[in-house]
């Protein structure tokens, strides 16, 4: 397709799911009708260093300040939140949301500590920069209301005058998910005469907020990186399991935690996902094992044909050959963990029974093209 | 273009305000844990008025007025600017008013013509030749703001080399007035300027060292 | 005529005629070992002073007595100080060991075993590269093996040492950051400003 195709606006009464990874980090946008915008989540292209949503928006001339309705952190980890704040800044008339376990007291303070610490790195710190723009906006601004805190079954957003009729609603925490994150986060906030250390991401994540969005009769699942775990309380078979969740089946679904089979519940597929959906997953290139493994990619493959990944393996940089000698001699495992960035775009017109048409942007891939490779 | 190393360079940090010399001992620096228990170390002098000391292939010449941290071992880049970031949050109360980040590069030029050819590109000779014989350039010295208008000001230095000849003379001073009210403050931000725009010096000062080199 | 800034670079240690120095701006980073015309030698009379001083210095004991009890407010330009070392480095040709940077990163532990540490690396040479390895816990130096836990952050340098005695030898460093403690003050800060946003924001 031509470049001019490729960056044109989605029209009034079209669809539009687009993914963003690069092998570390993940992105969604979601395109509600009408220049309507949803933002999940922010990462960062590594060849530009910009927020990939902001990038792709100004591609396509949309205009954040204008367009975009709500932006919402799914949770804290580093690879969610990348760029986040910038956005934030511009997209001044978005809501922002993000999870009700994040109200408590541990969490502001560790997002301060972050904040004031000498060892910078975006993380935490951003977070911290996006609470203290929504504290001043919220000051400055009679009708600014403040975060949206989500939790199972809430309404986020909705537009109930104006075709197309949109609505998004969280599924998760719940409130033993809620339970569990404020056991973990305790731990994490620092004390007298500690030294100063960065914040590590906890696994495995409690708090992620589950998105469904929902256009006239498309419906999207966003499965962030929520986890399933042994207590039907938590995990996704509390979702499953709840009754005022949205009726329906959706079409698209972003598979959650880079597809690992921890995040793998298999009545999601059966009982909130149409048959053969579109899944998109962003690998994650971090830790002992990459995700998706090559089970997990072949699992993905077997329950829909239209599965995608945003990025590839990444690229084996080429170093100096004595520090690439020395780098062999010194360490057990070296990789390397950023990819290009990869987007998968799908749209649909709304309320049409046509299969959504899929671009395949950057470094992005058919999973079954990725399996082969794993 | 050039693609040559320095045959020396330096970074330093230097902090104007009131400062007490005689507690810049090494042991000071062990005990606060600034640097590593068996650093190597040797003192110049330890006196009230000034205190000269080596640690850690880290410098600090310290007087009344004037904190000074230097090094010139490019694996020490980094841990020098921990090492002052950990002086001054110790003395957070400790009145500043200024801090200058600096880096120092002497290169080898490939020829004397080469050499010329920088002197006389920087400042051109026929301003002179009618009033000198031999003209050449001593010294030139460049200031401006920074691009992201971050406060402050540059400067950059350019010489002959009195290390190695022919050689070229690099020196950035990268310079941050602290008009704080209040001295912790002024401390606090002499901290952000030290954790934020030291990456940003060593960007610059190579950046720039390069364009002059390519004059070559 | 340029007015100098005054945390400024490198002196030009240029001497006038009269033999002073003439320090361009306030705060030099003051460089003995720095751009020295041919024209400096060491002067005789900067280090009969820097004796003078030496003398009085006794042991770098804090507090200096004279023979009469008084401690001396001796005014000590740190030019003397730097200009006696430096010539003495000069005259007795000493060179230093010279480290050349091939590769740098900035590392933030993930991971710790027993034997070994998995961390993510920053390459401080390239924007936005991210990698990761395992480490043998035998490459960090005895001194920093206590600050090997999740979270520490330490720069991993591979180059070369150019020894004195014209040696080569390739060198891997890795130096875990010794950064700020938190104090009680700086806590109370924190957990102050945290109160105030979730006032704001969660009521």
């Amino acid at each position: 397709m031509s470049a001019d195709k490729l960056y044109q606006a989605p029209g009034d009464f079209e669809l539009e799911v687009s993914v963003f990874g690069p092998g570390y980090g993940e992105s969604v946008l979601v395109h509600l009708g009408r220049n309507r915008w949803l933002i999940v989540d922010s990462c960062v292209d590594p060849e530009s260093g910009d927020p990939a949503p902001l990038q792709y928006f100004n591609r396509i001339g949309v205009k954040p300040n204008e367009a975009v309705k709500l932006v919402v952190a799914t949770h804290w980890h580093d690879d969610h939140i990348a760029g986040l704040a910038r956005i934030v800044e511009q997209c001044s008339q978005a809501e922002f949301s993000c999870s009700q376990a994040l109200t408590c007291k541990e969490f502001f303070e560790l997002a301060q500590f972050s904040r004031r610490s000498i060892t910078t790195r975006p993380g935490m710190e951003e977070f911290s920069k996006v609470l203290s723009i929504l504290a001043e906006r919220k000051q400055g601004r009679l009708e600014s209301r403040g975060p949206e805190w989500a939790s199972i079954c809430k309404v986020l957003y909705v537009e109930r005058d104006q075709q197309p009729l949109c609505e998004v609603t969280s599924l998760s925490p719940s409130s033993g998910q809620i339970t569990l994150f404020l056991n973990q986060i305790g731990s994490l906030l620092p004390a007298k005469y500690n030294q100063q250390r960065r914040l590590v991401s906890v696994q495995p994540n409690h708090a992620a907020v589950v998105l469904w969005v929902r256009v006239e009769n498309a419906s999207v699942l966003l499965g962030s990186d929520l986890e399933e775990t042994p207590n039907p309380n938590t995990g996704w078979s509390v979702i499953v399991e709840s009754r005022n969740r949205p009726a329906g089946k959706a079409s698209v679904f972003k598979v959650p935690h880079h597809g690992s089979r921890n995040a793998d519940q298999p009545r999601v597929w059966s009982e909130m996902i149409e048959d053969k959906p579109h899944a998109v997953l962003t690998p994650f290139n971090l830790g002992l094992t990459s995700l998706p493994t090559k089970r997990d990619a072949e699992r993905i493959c077997r329950r829909t044909e239209n599965a995608y990944s945003t990025a590839r393996l990444p690229k084996t940089i080429k170093r100096n050959p004595t520090v690439e000698r020395t780098i062999k001699e010194v360490t057990r495992k070296f990789r390397t963990i950023s990819s290009a960035m990869g987007h998968v775009r799908l749209r649909k017109a709304v309320d049409s029974d046509d299969s959504w048409n899929v671009d395949l942007i950057g470094d992005a891939l058919p999973l079954d093209q990725l399996s082969k490779l794993l | 273009m050039n693609d040559l190393r320095p045959e020396f360079e330096e970074a330093n940090i230097v902090v104007l305000g009131s400062f007490n010399p005689e507690i810049f001992h090494p042991e000071w620096f062990v005990r606060q844990g600034l640097v590593r228990e068996k650093a190597a170390s040797k003192v110049n002098v330890v006196h009230p008025e000034v205190s000269s000391i080596e640690i850690d292939n880290m410098r600090f010449d310290v007087n009344r007025q004037r904190f000074q941290a230097t090094t010139n071992n490019s694996e020490c880049y980094e841990p020098l600017r921990d090492v002052v970031i950990g002086c001054f949050s110790i003395l957070i109360h400790g009145p500043v008013r200024a801090i200058g980040l600096n880096r120092v590069f002497h290169y080898k030029a490939s020829s004397e013509d080469a050499w010329h050819h920088v002197g006389n590109t920087l400042a051109p000779k026929q301003t002179w030749d009618k009033h000198l014989a031999q003209p050449g350039m001593r010294s030139l010295t460049i200031e401006g703001k920074r691009k992201n208008d971050s406060g402050g000001i540059v400067q950059v230095k350019v010489e002959p080399s009195g290390r190695t000849k022919p050689g070229i003379f690099i020196a950035v001073n990268d310079h941050y007035p602290l008009e704080e009210e209040k001295e912790e403050q002024r401390c606090s931000r002499l901290i952000e300027i030290l954790k934020n725009n030291w990456k940003d010096l060593f960007r610059f000062s190579e950046d720039v060292s390069k364009s002059i080199l390519e004059l070559m | 005529m340029l007015e100098t800034a005054e945390t400024s670079f490198a002196e030009n240690l240029t001497l006038s005629e009269k033999g002073q120095f003439e320090a361009l701006s306030e705060t030099l980073p003051s460089e003995p070992s720095g751009n020295l015309t041919d024209v400096w030698v060491v002067l005789p009379a900067i280090l009969e002073r820097a004796d003078e001083l030496k003398g009085r210095l006794i042991d770098n004991n804090i507090t200096q007595t004279s023979g009469d009890g008084n401690i001396h407010a001796q005014s000590v330009s740190l030019r003397e100080i730097e200009l006696r070392n430096e010539a003495i480095r000069r005259s007795s040709g000493t060179r230093e060991d010279k480290f050349i940077m091939l590769q740098r990163w900035e590392g933030t532990v993930t991971n710790v075993s027993k034997d070994s540490f998995v961390a993510r690396l920053s390459d401080l040479s390239q924007e936005n590269l991210e990698e990761e390895a395992e480490i043998p816990i035998e490459e960090i130096p005895e001194a920093d093996l206590r600050l090997v836990e999740p979270g520490a952050v330490f720069y991993w340098c591979i180059g070369y040492i150019d020894r004195v005695g014209g040696q080569r030898i390739r060198a891997s460093m890795i130096r875990f950051r010794r950064l700020p403690t938190w104090t009680q003050p700086a806590i109370a800060k924190v957990k102050a400003e945290a109160q105030r946003l979730r006032q704001i924001l969660v009521g």
